[in-house]
C-alpha cells in the first residue's frame, strides 16, 4: 500500500496534479480493499444477532452444524463416499469446502440416516453403493476385478526386484569363478586387506 | 553406469506428460479440465504418437553410444541401491498411471464405472513411499563397486541405532498413527547416516589439513558438490516427509458462532486453541461485494492473532465506465470462499466461513489446524538448494573419481604397522 506520507509519495502527487494526470491513473489510491464501506450497512437483528444488509452477496444460506457434522464415524464413512455434483471430491471434503454445491446436503443426510439405524460404516458404504451404484465410492472396493487395481503395482514392483536381485546375484556368481591367472587376487592381499583397502578408499573421497 | 537406463527414464516422463495432457484434455477420463468440446484431444494424440516413434527410433539410433563402460558388480553396491531406488520410483508412477487408467480398463472389461480416488493412491503409494525413503537412507551408506560386511558395521551401526531408538520412544509416546511412526523413524535414520558422513568427512578433513570445523564442513561441500549437495537434497526430502506426518495429526471443526460466542479446539502438539467470532461486516472492492467474518484466535487465553475469512461475489459491468453504478453490474458464478490463514513453524490454522445462518452475523465456520505445513515449503527451498550445490558449475567429477570409477584402483600395498 502506498505510504501517503512519504516524500516519494508527495514528489508524485505533485508533479501528477501539476500535470493534470488524472487519480485514478496515478495508482495512488490504496490499492486491494479500497473499502467503501457505508453502503451495506446492517439492519435490525433477531435473537440479538444482526440482520446482514445484504444477505445475497454472502452465498448460500447455511444450517447450524449438528453432533453429526463432527462425527468421526460419519466423517470416515464420507470419505469414502464420492459426492455427485461433479466436483471429483469425497463427500466430506465437498460439504466442507465445497459451499455452492447443493447435491451434498441430501447424500449427508443419507449418511446420517443410515448411521441413525446403527449400521456399521461397510454396511452404511454397501446400502449406499446398492442405491447410488460403486462409481460413489471414492475408491473401487478391493475384491473381484478391482484386486488387479491394488496388486498390480505391487506385483510389477517385486517382480522387477526379483529379476534384478536373479540378475545381480548371477553376475556376481560368474565373475567370482576364477578363469585364469589374471583373475587370481594379487599375492600377498587377504581378504582382511582387501576389505581393509575397500574401508580406506571409502574414507578417502571427503 | 545406467546410462541407458537414464536416458529411457527421461524419454518416458516425456511422454506420460504428454499422455497425461492427452487423457485429461481429451476427455478420455472425467476431468473439470478437460476440453471435449473442442477437437484438441486428437492433436495431443497425434503428437503423442508422432513423439513415441521419433524417440524410440532416436533411442535405438544412439544405444551404441550409450554403452556403459562399467558393470554393476554387487547387490551390496551403491550403484545397485540407486537401481532399486529407480525401481520404486518407476513403480510409484506405474502405480499413479494404472490407477489413473483403472476406469477405463474397468468400463472395458466390467462394463461398470468405478472411481478411482486419494483414498487409493494413498493405499498404494504410501508403502512405496516409504520404501523410497528407506532407500534414500541405504544409498548413501553402502560402498561403490562391492560393500564388505566390515564397511555395512561400520556404515550402519549408528543410523540403525537412531532408528530403533527413535521408534522405541515413538512407541512409548504411543503415537497411534501407523505410517506416521514409520516415516518419522525411517527419517530419524536417513538423518543419522547424512550427519555421519559429513562428522566423519569433517573429521577427516580436520584430521588430515589441521582444517577447523566450520571451514571443513565448507570445503567438504566444495570440494565435493555431488556428494554433499545430494546429502542435502535427502536432507530436504526428510523435511518432507516429516511434514507429511503432519496430516495425520490434522485436527477439525464445524461450528456455528454468533458474536462473541467461542470454539474450542485442540491442536496435533496439545495446544488448545479458541476460537472467538468477532462479527460478520460487508463492503465492496473493486469488482466485487465481500462478506468478511473475523475471528480471534487464542491459545492458552493468550492472544494470537485475528483471522479473516471471506465470500467475495464477484460482479462485471455491463459498460467500460468506472466505478460502474450499481445497475449495470452482474453478478459472475456464486461467491468465493477465500480462507483465513495463519502459519507458524508448528502448525497451520485455517479459518474458513462457510456461510452466514439465516442471513444474520451468525456465521458458519470450519476450523482447521494442520500440523508441519510451513515445513513442506522449508523442505522444498533446502531441496532446491541441495539441487544447486549439486549443479554449480566446477562441480564435475575430481579426476580420482573417474578414475576409480572406470579403472578401478591402482594402489600398492604396505603393511601396516600395526
Amino acid at each position: 500500500m502506498t505510504d501517503m506520507t512519504s516524500r516519494r509519495y508527495v514528489i508524485a502527487a505533485g508533479v501528477s496534479a501539476l500535470l493534470g494526470i488524472p487519480r485514478h491513473l496515478r495508482g495512488d489510491a490504496p490499492s486491494g480493499h479500497s473499502k467503501q464501506q457505508g453502503d451495506l450497512q446492517g439492519g435490525g437483528g433477531q435473537d440479538g444477532v444482526a440482520r446482514l444488509s445484504n444477505p445475497f452477496v454472502a452465498g448460500r444460506d447455511r444450517m447450524r452444524p449438528t453432533e453429526y457434522d463432527n462425527d468421526p464415524f460419519i466423517i470416515a464413512v464420507e470419505e469414502r463416499i464420492k459426492c455427485n455434483c461433479g466436483c471429483a471430491h469425497s463427500l466430506y471434503v465437498c460439504r466442507t469446502t465445497d459451499f455452492n454445491c447443493g447435491f451434498w446436503q441430501d447424500l449427508h443426510a443419507e449418511v446420517i440416516s443410515y448411521a441413525q439405524e446403527e449400521l456399521s460404516a461397510q454396511e452404511i458404504i454397501d446400502r449406499y453403493v446398492a442405491r447410488h451404484g460403486e462409481q460413489y465410492l471414492m475408491a473401487p472396493s478391493p475384491e473381484g476385478f478391482n484386486l488387479a487395481a491394488y496388486l498390480l503395482p505391487g506385483a510389477v514392483i517385486t517382480t522387477a526386484g526379483a529379476i534384478i536381485t536373479w540378475f545381480l546375484v548371477r553376475r556376481h556368481r560368474l565373475a567370482a569363478v576364477p578363469i585364469g591367472p589374471a583373475a587370481s587376487p594379487p599375492r600377498g592381499v587377504s581378504a582382511e586387506d582387501a576389505a581393509r583397502l575397500e574401508d580406506e578408499l571409502q574414507r578417502l573421497d571427503v | 553406469m545406467l546410462k541407458k537406463w537414464n536416458v529411457i527414464l527421461i524419454v518416458v516422463s516425456f511422454l506420460l506428460s504428454i499422455f497425461g495432457t492427452f487423457i485429461t484434455r481429451s476427455g478420455v477420463i472425467a476431468s473439470v479440465h478437460s476440453f471435449t468440446q473442442s477437437n484438441l484431444g486428437y492433436f495431443f494424440l497425434a503428437f503423442l504418437v508422432i513423439a513415441i516413434i521419433l524417440l524410440t527410433w532416436l533411442l535405438w539410433n544412439r544405444l551404441p553410444l550409450l554403452e556403459t563402460e562399467t558393470r554393476l558388480e554387487s547387490m551390496l553396491s551403491r550403484e545397485a541401491s540407486f537401481l532399486f531406488n529407480n525401481l520404486l520410483l518407476v513403480g510409484m508412477a506405474f502405480s499413479i498411471l494404472w490407477g489413473t487408467l483403472f476406469p477405463i480398463i474397468s468400463e472395458l472389461v466390467r462394463g461398470t464405472q468405478i472411481t478411482v480416488g486419494p483414498p487409493f493412491f494413498n493405499r498404494v503409494n504410501f508403502p512405496i513411499g516409504l520404501a523410497l525413503l528407506a532407500f534414500t537412507g541405504i544409498g548413501p551408506l553402502i560402498a561403490w563397486r562391492r560393500a564388505s560386511p566390515g564397511n555395512l558395521r561400520r556404515q550402519f551401526t549408528v543410523p540403525v541405532t537412531v532408528l530403533v531408538i527413535v521408534t522405541v520412544l515413538l512407541a512409548a509416546i504411543r503415537l497411534s498413527d501407523f505410517y506416521s511412526a514409520v516415516a518419522l523413524s525411517l527419517s530419524a535414520f536417513v538423518l543419522a547416516g547424512i550427519a555421519q558422513e559429513f562428522a566423519r568427512g569433517m573429521g577427516a578433513r580436520h584430521r588430515l589439513h589441521g582444517e577447523g570445523y566450520p571451514l571443513a564442513f565448507a570445503r567438504l561441500i566444495g570440494r565435493n558438490r555431488r556428494r554433499y549437495g545430494g546429502y542435502i537434497v535427502h536432507i530436504g526430502i526428510v523435511i518432507y516427509f516429516v511434514a507429511f506426518t503432519g496430516m495425520a495429526f490434522q485436527r477439525e471443526v464445524q461450528t456455528s458462532l454468533r458474536p462473541g460466542e467461542t470454539e474450542t479446539l485442540r491442536s496435533g502438539f496439545g495446544h488448545e486453541y479458541t476460537f472467538r467470532h468477532l462479527g460478520v461486516s460487508q463492503f465492496q472492492a473493486l469488482n466485487r461485494y465481500v462478506t468478511a467474518a473475523s475471528v480471534e484466535v487464542l491459545r492458552a487465553g493468550e492472544r494470537v492473532t485475528v483471522i479473516r475469512s471471506e465470500k467475495r461475489q464477484h460482479f462485471t459491468c455491463r459498460l467500460q465506465v468506472s466505478p460502474c453504478p450499481e445497475q449495470l453490474r452482474e453478478r459472475s458464478f456464486e461467491p468465493s470462499t477465500e480462507a483465513g490463514i495463519h502459519s507458524n513453524l508448528r502448525e497451520d490454522i485455517y479459518v474458513v466461513f462457510a456461510g452466514a445462518v439465516d442471513g444474520t452475523e451468525e456465521a458458519v465456520y470450519r476450523f482447521t489446524i494442520t500440523p508441519l505445513v510451513w515445513w513442506v515449503w522449508f523442505g522444498g527451498v533446502v531441496l532446491v538448494v541441495g539441487g544447486m550445490v549439486v549443479m554449480w558449475p566446477g562441480s564435475g567429477p575430481s579426476r580420482r573419481a573417474p578414475n576409480r570409477a572406470l579403472g578401478g584402483y591402482n594402489v600398492k600395498l604396505e603393511r601396516s604397522a600395526v
